[in-house]
């Protein structure tokens, strides 16, 4: 485990922060609460990292690797992943799956959900 | 001041599909559209089925066929580290949806149980099927073209809508006092922001992919025969993209990225890798785009509708941008035309948002599983299936099983393209039976009222859809002919064309469940029943949008 793996952690929380207060701002956030059901896991290669759970409309972030997530990012270094998933450039994720700062498995549809949040999250106003 | 009953904005493929059904049924329109040719981009790649079938009862399915990929070519789809190799997989003899269009027609005509749409896909770029629909609505008298054409705006009453068109090159302005306008003019629509209407959904959740379009006489070299398969997705660790061949007669290509080069990135760079040789090719354009799945909150207003990318945008995964504004333009068309005509009620312009929208949220929801679908292929590719070993063989395997288990749903969706049931519709009589409309893919053929007529041929080997009436409903009568006099002289009266098609053969009876249907102009059944009512009118009025039918 590289100390800088660690940096990812804090970043998971803000985004459970962000995804909660979307949804009391955004009629659209809150209803994507209620649409799907996942558990969507990022973490390192080292095993540091999370999962978001979404159950019953409810939002839960649990530390550590999930057995079995529905979608999951795997990620070569905690800083390439603080560093792309805090891109302005929206092009940066999909440039580093093909630059292979990361792996993915799963549902690609809950990365789609998830996007949908952030730009909710980021902009209440974006749909 | 110009009278037209209807005037359209939008000179694509929807607007000019719409213009041309118009004229089928006797109304005239003018067309406007502010470029002043067509496409000179591939843009979209296929007719779909139903399409097809929409330009079949046109008259221009053979000219649209004429255009497009060779009717012997195949319409195979591939998985492949490169264009070069090594391929994991071809997906080629599973469905009639990648045979050529020929093979595919003889599966069609075998096909004796309604499961399989009357016309096969095809395989054509937009900047080859424009032209053809160009042509056919300048030289139709009832279509007034005008490309060059602008809406500057428009303002409707209780009559009709009073719109100002500037001809962008004089800078002339016309009156055009019209029945309805209609907006199928695009993304961007002004007539859907003048009646603002917004697109539900969040923009960009995948941000901006990259396109580019070459010409190339070499690349067709590295298929079998020289006949470039439909569509190859690509991958590889460090590449991944989509190179769409949108006829296989053609030297057109055109190759997807999922992010828009950095600056200083070479194109050729991108083509090279994609290719994984060095061909010679012409790179004529490229440049960013960005995938919604929106859909529009409504589809018009009073004597203002919308249809095509007006009324939603789609990632083009699943084929059904253009193709969901063909069907929507088919819907719309004969029930303008009825209410011009004066046989059609109010309530029939109102059942277009009530059939179509669903359809529309619909598609997009199968869209946006099939652009999941496009993502999660690249997951499991790695090194390994690059090798010229055992295990790379086995990986190889393995990828080709993964593509045909989650990208067939983007090309096999019969489901989709014609499956679908206008079952909440205002002008629809139900008899009870809902259709399930959850399988994508499969088509279960289904003649409940909605649903559109599942094809069939009598035994002169003719297709049913081809006695259907294009212009007024059909009375299909599965053997015996007693008593439709009366339904037809309900339909004279109220001057509603009708056209009594009895049925011989007795697999009719079987097929479509009931003795008599009500077939709409757009093929879609509005009623059936083992006997005819008491009262024929009332299922007419019901059906032409006159007066509310409270169904048991």
């Amino acid at each position: 485990m590289r100390i800088t793996d660690l940096k990812l952690l804090p970043l998971l929380a803000v985004t459970r922060s962000m995804i909660l207060r979307a949804a009391k701002r955004s009629a659209r956030a809150r209803a994507m609460l209620r649409e799907e059901e996942f558990t969507f896991q990022i973490v390192t290669t080292s095993g540091i990292g999370g999962h978001f759970v979404l159950h019953n409309g409810q939002l839960d972030l649990h530390w550590g690797r999930h057995q079995k997530p529905d979608f999951a990012q795997i990620w070569r270094s905690g800083g390439d992943a603080v560093r792309t998933l805090t891109s302005r450039d929206e092009t940066a994720m999909l440039r580093g799956f093909e630059e292979g700062l990361y792996r993915m498995q799963g549902r690609f549809a809950v990365a789609l959900w998830f996007n949908e949040m952030m730009k909710l999250a980021r902009n209440p106003d974006a749909c | 001041m110009i009278n037209t009953p209807v005037l359209i904005c939008g000179g694509g493929p929807v607007g000019l599909t719409l213009a041309l059904t118009l004229s089928r049924h006797g109304i005239r329109s003018i067309v406007v559209n502010d470029r002043t040719e067509t496409t000179s981009h591939p843009k979209l790649d296929v007719v779909n089925c139903r399409s097809m079938e929409i330009y079949r009862q046109l008259g221009l399915a053979e000219k649209i066929r004429d255009a497009g990929n060779p009717r012997t070519a195949n319409q195979y789809v591939s998985f492949a580290a490169s264009a070069s190799g090594p391929w994991y997989g071809v997906l080629s003899d599973r469905h009639m949806i990648y045979q050529p269009v020929a093979k595919a027609d003889k599966m069609i005509r075998g096909c004796t149980d309604g499961s399989l749409p009357l016309e096969s896909m095809q395989r054509i770029a937009q900047m080859h099927l424009e032209p053809i629909l160009l042509a056919e609505a300048k030289s139709d008298p009832n279509i007034d073209v005008r490309f060059g054409w602008f809406l500057y705006g428009f303002e409707q009453d209780e009559t009709g809508v009073t719109s100002q068109i500037d001809e962008l090159a004089t800078g002339r302005h016309v009156q055009v006092r019209s029945e309805y306008l209609i907006g199928c003019d695009g993304p961007n629509s002004r007539v859907r922001n003048f009646l603002n209407i917004d697109y539900d959904g969040t923009r960009d959740i995948i941000g901006e992919l990259f396109i580019i379009h070459l010409r190339s006489n070499e690349i067709a070299t590295l298929y079998p025969n020289r006949e470039p398969y439909w569509h190859t997705w690509i991958s590889r660790p460090g590449f991944q993209g989509l190179l769409v061949s949108p006829d296989a007669g053609r030297n057109d290509f055109v190759l997807h990225r999922t992010f828009a080069p950095r600056e200083g990135e070479n194109l050729n760079a991108i083509v090279d890798a994609a290719l994984g040789r060095k061909l010679s090719y012409e790179i004529l354009r490229s440049g960013p785009w960005r995938p919604q799945f929106r859909v529009a909150q409504s589809f018009g207003y009073k004597r203002v509708y919308l249809a095509g990318d007006a009324t939603h945008q789609y990632m083009p995964t699943g084929g059904l941008g253009m193709n969901t504004g063909i069907s929507e333009a088919h819907n719309l068309a004969w029930k303008l035309a009825a209410v011009i005509k004066g046989w059609g009620g109010r309530q029939l312009i109102d059942s277009y948002e009530a059939e179509r929208l669903p359809v529309a949220r619909r598609n997009r929801e199968h869209v946006k599983k099939c652009a999941a679908a496009a993502f999660e292929i690249y997951f499991p590719v790695t090194d390994d299936a690059l090798a010229n070993t055992p295990t790379g063989a086995a990986k190889r395997a393995e990828l080709a099983s993964i593509f045909e288990q989650k990208i067939s749903r983007l090309y096999e969706s019969f489901g989709i393209e014609i499956g679908y049931v206008y079952d909440s519709s205002p002008i629809v009589i139900s008899d009870g039976e809902r259709p399930r409309q959850d399988n994508e893919t499969r088509y279960t053929p289904t003649a409940a009222p909605g649903s559109r007529l599942p094809s069939a041929f009598l035994a002169d080997g003719t297709a049913l859809f081809d006695h259907l009436s294009t212009t007024g409903f059909t009375l299909i009568v599965c053997r015996g002919n007693d008593g439709t006099d009366r339904f037809a002289k309900a339909a004279a009266d109220r001057g509603v064309p009708l056209k009594v098609l009895p049925l011989a053969e007795p697999e009719f009876r079987k097929l479509y469940e009931r003795q008599y249907l009500l077939v709409r102009p757009d093929q879609h059944v509005c009623w059936r029943s083992d006997k005819l009512p008491s009262d024929a009118g009332e299922i007419l009025d019901h059906a032409c949008g006159v007066e509310a039918l409270v169904c048991a």
